[in-house]
């Protein structure tokens, strides 16, 4: 059976998602993408936000995320703490 | 009599250095660990590694006071005759040394053993305090038995190498491995230390041994670090 996801590896997913589709994603798509429910996206992208990790723009279409430098450079330290868990075991 | 004043000096031993440098390392693994704890603070295994590297750093920090000692003037007036002759002397205590390596051996073992523990959180709070305890003993009654201390410090190792190389034979991972060998050296170390019983000279051994050890572990964390810098997305 498969591990439950927590807190950091939902944020890892989300901001992975918007990463590999170039850096902005419709909210629909993350939703698809981060495998959530729109209550708990809501909940994780105001987190987001209020960190300033995604920007919420508005585009022809709907709104867009996207993902900021400040974004880019915690999910670099969260893939570093995952690579430190799997080495010492956590 | 009277104390008039405290001057500390470095009184002998080129191991401050070794010391310093393990120092070094382990305060640079007890920063990274934090700066992950700050991220996660939900994986509670972080706060028995910070426990642990904090521990260990602390230890080396007590050797390294242990290295000086104090020296202090005093008094001492006595009549001779109708004359009153005052001698003035500067006396040296030994207190940093005792009480430094007393506080180095505790924090060791107890470092060491909750670096373990982050491996077998399952056993109860009971057995932990108990065990605490009994490390805490060995710790302190060590100081005319040194070679317990050794021994202790050994098995407390060994358990930790061999955990390690039984993940790296499940996952692969090179870190994983290189962290075994840093805990493996640093348990080859402790062999040498013990030797010491028999022949005294081997303590430089020992120490440069134990510095390696801790060089791999160094290694170990720069390579999990320059991995996360690979890994980061552009």
């Amino acid at each position: 059976m498969a591990k439950k996801r927590d807190r950091i590896d939902i944020i890892q997913d989300m901001l992975s998602a918007i990463v590999d589709k170039g850096g902005q994603i419709k909210p629909t798509h993350l939703m698809y993408k981060g495998n959530l429910s729109h209550a708990q996206m809501q909940g994780y992208l105001e987190e987001l936000l209020g960190k300033e990790c995604v920007n919420k723009v508005p585009r022809k279409g709907g709104e867009y995320f996207i993902i900021t430098d400040k974004g880019r450079e915690f999910l670099g330290k969260i893939r570093e703490m995952r690579e430190f868990d799997r080495t010492f075991g956590l | 009599m009277g104390l008039s004043a405290h001057v500390m000096d470095l009184a002998y031993g080129s191991d401050i250095y070794f010391d310093i440098v393990a120092g070094i390392i382990l305060l640079l693994a007890f920063v990274v660990v934090w700066k992950y704890y700050r991220i996660n603070k939900a994986q509670t295994k972080y706060k028995h590694l910070l426990i642990g590297f904090g521990m260990l750093f602390l230890s080396y920090l007590f050797k390294i006071i242990s290295h000086f000692k104090i020296y202090y003037h005093s008094e001492y007036t006595h009549q001779v005759g109708m004359y009153t002759v005052t001698h003035h002397m500067v006396n040296a205590s030994n207190i940093l040394v005792y009480s430094g390596l007393l506080l180095h051996r505790i924090l060791l073992i107890l470092g060491f053993y909750a670096l373990y523990r982050t491996y077998s959180c399952k056993e109860s709070r009971k057995t932990m305090l108990l065990t605490v305890f009994l490390l805490l003993a060995i710790g302190y009654l060590s100081a005319s038995a040194y070679v317990v201390f050794h021994l202790t410090v050994l098995f407390i190792l060994l358990t930790l190498t061999s955990t390690y190389m039984q993940r790296c034979k499940a996952d692969g991972s090179t870190r994983t491995k290189l962290l075994a060998y840093s805990f493996g050296i640093l348990a080859l170390s402790q062999i040498i230390f013990f030797l010491t019983v028999f022949w005294i000279d081997l303590y430089f051994l020992g120490e440069f041994i134990q510095l390696a050890g801790y060089f791999a572990l160094l290694l170990t964390l720069l390579n999990v670090i320059s991995y996360g810098k690979k890994a980061r997305p552009h």
